[in-house]
């Protein structure tokens, strides 16, 4: 799925967080300019998946995990590589994805907004009499937001991240909302303190 | 302050996320089942389940088809939409599955249950007491209790024979009479049924009916039985006695298309399936004398060749199934009139089913 052929919901999403990206592009005098080289997040993930597609009568519930490693390029701008897993009693769902990510960073806190491109495995464990369970793998396109805080030099708490995800598996397309949290461990250095 | 406003940035975009996806779309539907004796593409046959939501959409289901016995032909779904039967044709053999409403999944319960030789047709009375299958080349029709787990048990005295080649089955709904086509004879046989499942023949025991008797079907109330003569092109309507005898209608037997070969009833508004002009004709019956009155339309468009017909319990949809197609057409009925209209939905099978059961 690329942006262009995405729902109409995906496509004003898109749109609206880019905007919004824009806007805190303007750089402030309050900025932070420094900011870490590499930034590794793992923790606990929901995911409300989309399986009415997949011929169940409503979503499903999942829980799961969810890990990121950044690479910043500039205190702004990263490329982040997401992977995340989620578990039901008869669903498993395992997306790896990458792709641009705008930070807004302030004094101990941070602020961010991601687009992911990658695949997603969806598998359905379900018995017919000839098969056991049945794995679909298709694209994946996500877009998501965060707000992460510093509590030591080395460790920041992902206080909470939503994506929504949108792939297509099995002939049919999957809208799904993933919320993470967790911790994120950071170190190396790019950018500059501002000359007192 | 900024602590705030960031906080606050921050919720506000994730509501949006939110927002954008919306809330559960939990959506009342229900299931169909379609008999799939042929292997698709991926050499798959059984049984396939699809969903249909309010507004009559189909949506497949992943693991679909589900594995059966050899040949899978007439099927039935339990009252309480738990369990669902399919008569294996070639096995002679009835496929028990439990249903999973949530996830439109099916699991078969062995060991099957046996049957006479080549059950063709397959029903099951109102309350889910029993089940009956006509054994064409058996001749005779084999009664099972269904016991609260949805498991099958033979009847003391079953199969109990009928004359030869019975095709085609019906039961009304209060599960008090049995009514068996034979083709060959013109002639439908009538039983009544015990407290136990067993057959008595009903007083005249049998009735006649035109050339090419196929299809046979009881209207909800339990008051009318039609039977579709297909060399004849006609449908024969009788009045049910108390004693389960049988009186022609004033008129019967009545004129249908080229080659009626399936009937369907919802409420009082009856449907027949004529495969030779590929068209249903359509009557509305006279709830006291049976005297049917042709629909305004009627006939009407159907798939090409229709060979079965399935009125939703729900009374807005029939459901057409035609000779060698993968599609399930679907009618809208119009409730005040019985008129039919076409969908802007339909199905489409694995391959080419040739029986079709939904739920509630």
């Amino acid at each position: 799925m690329t942006i262009g052929s995405a729902s109409r919901p995906l496509k004003k999403l898109f749109a609206s967080l880019f905007f919004l990206a824009a806007i805190f592009a303007v750089p402030t005098r309050s900025a932070a300019q420094v900011a870490p080289r590499w930034e590794v997040f793992g923790g606990y993930s929901y995911r409300r998946m989309d399986s009415t597609s997949l011929g169940f009568t409503d979503y499903s519930n999942l829980n799961g995990w969810n890990a990121e490693g950044m690479f910043n390029l500039s205190p702004r701008w990263s490329i982040v590589a997401d992977l995340s897993g989620h578990y039901g009693s008869h669903l498993n769902v395992f997306d790896y994805m990458a792709g641009p990510q705008f930070n807004w960073r302030r004094d101990r806190s941070k602020i961010f907004v991601h687009a992911l491109f990658g695949k997603a495995q969806n598998t359905i464990n379900i018995s017919n009499g000839t098969q056991t369970y049945f794995k679909g793998v298709g694209h994946a396109v996500g877009v998501g937001v965060g707000y992460d805080w510093d509590f030591s030099p080395r460790f920041t708490i992902r206080v909470g991240q939503a994506d929504f995800i949108s792939s297509h598996t099995f002939d049919t397309n999957q809208n799904d909302i993933r919320v993470s949290t967790g911790l994120v461990f950071h170190f190396g250095q790019i950018g500059h303190r501002p000359k007192l | 302050m900024r602590l705030r406003k960031t906080i606050l940035l921050f919720l506000i975009l994730a509501l949006a996320l939110g927002a954008v996806v919306g809330c559960s779309n939990s959506s009342s539907t229900h299931l169909a089942f379609v008999s799939l004796p042929e292997a698709d593409s991926q050499g798959a046959s059984g049984v396939g389940v699809m969903r249909i939501n309010d507004s009559g959409k189909f949506s497949s289901v992943v693991a679909s088809p589900y594995l059966a016995g050899n040949s899978p032909g007439p099927i039935v779904v339990s009252p309480s939409n738990q369990f669902l039967y399919v008569a294996n044709r070639i096995d002679n053999t009835i496929s028990r599955f439990s249903i999973d409403s949530q996830m439109a999944s099916l699991k078969e319960i062995l060991p099957r249950t046996g049957t006479g030789l080549s059950p063709n047709s397959m029903v099951m009375d109102g309350s889910g007491k029993f089940i009956f299958t006509a054994n064409q080349l058996g001749s005779n029709i084999s009664v099972f209790s269904i016991d609260s787990t949805g498991a099958l048990k033979e009847i003391a005295g079953s199969p109990f024979p009928t004359p030869r080649n019975p095709v085609s089955i019906a039961v009304t709904s209060s599960g008090s009479f049995v009514y068996v086509v034979n083709t060959n004879l013109e002639l439908v046989f009538g039983y009544a049924v015990g407290s136990d499942g067993s057959l008595q023949a009903v007083p005249g025991t049998q009735f006649a009916v035109g050339a090419g008797a196929l299809a046979i079907a009881v209207d909800p109330s339990d008051k009318f039985l039609y039977v579709a003569n297909s060399t004849d092109n006609t449908v024969s309507i009788f009045l049910i006695g108390s004693t389960g005898s049988l009186t022609p209608v004033t008129g019967s037997p009545f004129s249908t298309g080229t080659i009626p070969i399936a009937v369907a009833v919802s409420g009082s508004y009856l449907y027949i399936a004529n495969q030779g002009s590929s068209n249903i004709t359509a009557y509305t019956i006279d709830s006291s004398t049976g005297v049917p009155t042709a629909i305004t339309g009627s006939p009407f468009s159907a798939a090409t060749k229709p060979a079965f017909l399935l009125a939703d319990p729900n009374g807005k949809s029939l459901y057409v199934l035609g000779d060698g197609s993968n599609v399930i057409t679907e009618l809208n009925i119009t409730a005040t009139t019985g008129v039919l209209t076409s969908s802007t939905e339909s199905g489409s099978a694995s391959s080419t089913p040739n029986f079709l059961a939904v739920t509630k």
